[in-house]
């Protein structure tokens, strides 16, 4: 006689505790099955059946969204504390930022300075030189020099008046 | 893998993931609805019930936390009670971690929580009351000697009314050797409660 093929359900409810009377004696029936095993089995699940279900207290469900609703609050708080904190911990990067821009602003601002001045070195060191001090002594020349009118001036000055 | 039909629990997971007032009502639901078995699973693992009730706790935030990458790919109870063996081997590992360490003791943060609240003793004999306090203690000392995965087996086809293949699931293992954990599992209990199974009757030591 072939086991009956139901055999592994029928010991997967037996395992379950739901195996039903009618299932219970069908296996006892069936020669694969050893009927001592079958009864300690039997057994084994009455025993396991006397086990009370765990206390479980009334109030869980509140007392799940209550920790559900205190560990959003806590994890708001430490979004809006982290936060604070990174600009804390990023303040001496910005700081600094701030010396390096007024540093190089600084510098750049120098280094035009520096370039105006070395261009009016090179016009004035590019003018004609001036006379000697000595010659500045000399006021009647100097006088002599600023009333003689230049040959320029007379000729523009005839043309002007010229009708 | 085809997404199996829409059941009561599916439906409530989908409420939950959508959040709000309507998400917390979903999810006080489901709590009502499993909160017996998953109880039952942790206790049967966890000595201390107020241990196994603050996982069972546990259980249901990491379920509302979890909500948004739940796929209901398989059966509702193997997703819930993979979660609850997750939690319940951290917690037995950390107590070989820290034994001195207890959940009964409240945290500083929630210590304004309500307390736990328990429905009174039911009203028995004295004596019959502690011979079948000492029988249950008997088959959960039992139980909870066993082997992680063969307990696990177990209490998942009995509490959690898992088929072995939802079993294989949430130990990660083939059915196969669902089976034989189960198997070799119930021939550890036969053999630790063998003076009642032989005689059929309990004779308190």
């Amino acid at each position: 006689m072939h086991p009956d093929p139901q055999i592994p359900d029928w010991m997967e409810r037996l395992h379950s505790g739901k195996a039903s009377q009618e299932e219970l004696s069908r296996l006892g029936r069936n020669p694969a099955v050893d009927p001592v095993q079958l009864e300690e089995e039997c057994r084994l699940n009455r025993l396991l059946d006397t086990l009370p279900p765990a206390p479980v207290a009334s109030n869980l469900a509140s007392r799940v969204l209550e920790a559900i609703h205190l560990e959003d609050q806590q994890a708001q708080r430490a979004a809006r504390r982290n936060g604070w904190t990174s600009w804390m911990a990023w303040r001496p990067a910005w700081a600094s930022l701030a010396i390096a821009c007024i540093a190089l602003v600084g510098l750049r601002l120098q280094s035009t300075q520096r370039s105006a001045l070395a261009h009016n070195v090179l016009i004035v060191s590019e003018a004609t030189a001036l006379p000697g001090v000595d010659a500045l002594a000399d006021f009647e020349a100097i006088q002599w020099l600023e009333s003689r009118p230049e040959p320029g001036d007379l000729e523009l000055m005839a043309a002007l008046t010229t009708p | 893998m085809p997404e199996p039909p829409p059941t009561p629990d599916t439906e409530l997971m989908r409420r939950i993931r959508g959040g709000g007032s309507e998400g917390e009502e979903a999810l006080r639901e489901l709590i009502t609805r499993w909160q017996q078995p998953v109880m039952n699973f942790i206790h049967r693992s966890l000595p201390d019930p107020a241990e196994a009730e603050d996982l069972t706790q546990g259980v249901f935030i990491q379920l509302w936390k979890a909500s948004a990458r739940y796929q209901p790919t398989a059966r509702f109870s193997t997703f819930l009670f993979t979660l609850a063996r997750n939690l319940t081997l951290n917690e037995i590992r950390r107590r070989a971690r820290h034994p001195a360490d207890s959940l009964d003791t409240p945290h500083p943060e929630f210590e304004d929580h309500p307390l736990r609240q328990i429905p009174g003793p039911q009203t028995e004999e004295p004596t019959e009351q502690a011979t079948r306090s000492e029988l249950e203690a008997l088959i959960e000392a039992a139980l909870r000697d066993l082997p992680e995965k063969q307990r696990t087996a177990i209490l998942l086809c009995r509490e959690g009314e898992l088929s072995y293949e939802e079993i294989a699931r949430v130990l990660d293992t083939s059915v196969q050797a669902t089976k034989s954990l189960i198997h070799r599992g119930r021939e550890v209990l036969k053999a630790r409660l063998k003076p009642y199974l032989r005689s059929g009757t309990w004779t308190p030591s």
